[in-house]
């Protein structure tokens, strides 16, 4: 819920820079669900070199799918904890923010399952 | 061997509290763009993989993983530049000698001084070149092999 925090020093400042981070995070979540809406409904923008768009269709396309909606939903949790994280010890008035550490593990596992897809896409042209 | 460790005032870092607001402001200023810009530019170059990869012809698949590359790198290079604000305001590098004569600021004598002093971004920004301009010659290769 909305509090009212009293602007003192860079207090606004700062919490503005925690909900652009959110919103880092939602994007790239809204990317990762597209990917995955993409992939289920084997669908993808036409170009002259295929017209109709459609791919081959393959069984790899739902654990594929859901992959990358896990991981969309890994990138929300983190971005909400980040957010939360970094609010609360602003509130506190702590001098440096404990969740860069941990969010860059979470981060890193997030661009490793879009590395993999990468691999994967490539190596099953099915999908 | 014991880790060797920074103190802030004498506190370790997750109960370290600044001492006054003018200090707070000094840490949260680089928090700003360390943990903020940094990580927001990381997030974006994976966008870009992500709409690359799927969306666009197959073609674009490798450009996807040059932008996924592309995004680690930057994540790399922003946790390490997030590091430099926990050694600029540890106890040990207050009197530290390499840092005994730093560029004065002209016209700030004598005025109040937070930490170290400020070692701008000059290694980082040359990484964050060299990765750049080897994601777009990589990026040029793999248009001239289409």
């Amino acid at each position: 819920m909305p509090q009212l925090c009293e602007n003192t020093g860079s207090a606004a400042r700062d919490f503005a820079m925690l909900e652009r981070n959110l919103l880092s995070h939602l994007r790239l979540a809204a990317l990762l669900l597209l990917l995955a809406a993409s992939i289920l409904l084997n669908a993808r923008l036409p170009s002259s070199s295929d017209p109709s768009g459609d791919t081959p269709h393959s069984s790899g396309r739902i654990p594929l799918a859901s992959i990358e909606v896990a991981a969309a939903v890994v990138a929300i949790g983190a971005g909400i904890w980040e957010y939360r994280r970094g609010y609360q010890e602003m509130q506190d008035m702590k001098g440096f923010l404990t969740a860069v550490k941990p969010h860059f593990y979470v981060m890193s596992a997030v661009a490793v399952v879009v590395f993999t897809t990468c691999i994967i896409l490539i190596s099953d042209s099915g999908i | 061997m014991a880790k060797d460790h920074h103190y802030y005032h004498g506190k370790r870092s997750y109960s370290f509290y600044p001492q006054d607001v003018n200090e707070l402001v000094e840490f949260r200023a680089r928090q700003r763009t360390f943990d903020g810009a940094y990580g927001r530019s990381a997030l974006g170059a994976l966008g870009y993989a992500l709409t690359a990869l799927r969306l666009f012809d197959k073609r674009f698949y490798n450009i996807g993983i040059l932008y996924t590359v592309l995004s680690g790198l930057i994540f790399v290079v922003a946790f390490l530049r997030q590091r430099h604000s926990l050694h600029d305001f540890a106890d040990s590098y207050w009197a530290h000698p390499s840092f005994a004569n730093p560029i004065r600021t002209v016209g700030q004598s004598g005025k109040r001084v937070f930490g170290r002093p400020f070692v701008t971004a000059g290694r980082i920004v040359v990484s964050l070149a060299v990765v750049v301009a080897a994601v777009e010659i990589g990026l040029l290769v793999l248009i001239f092999q289409v």
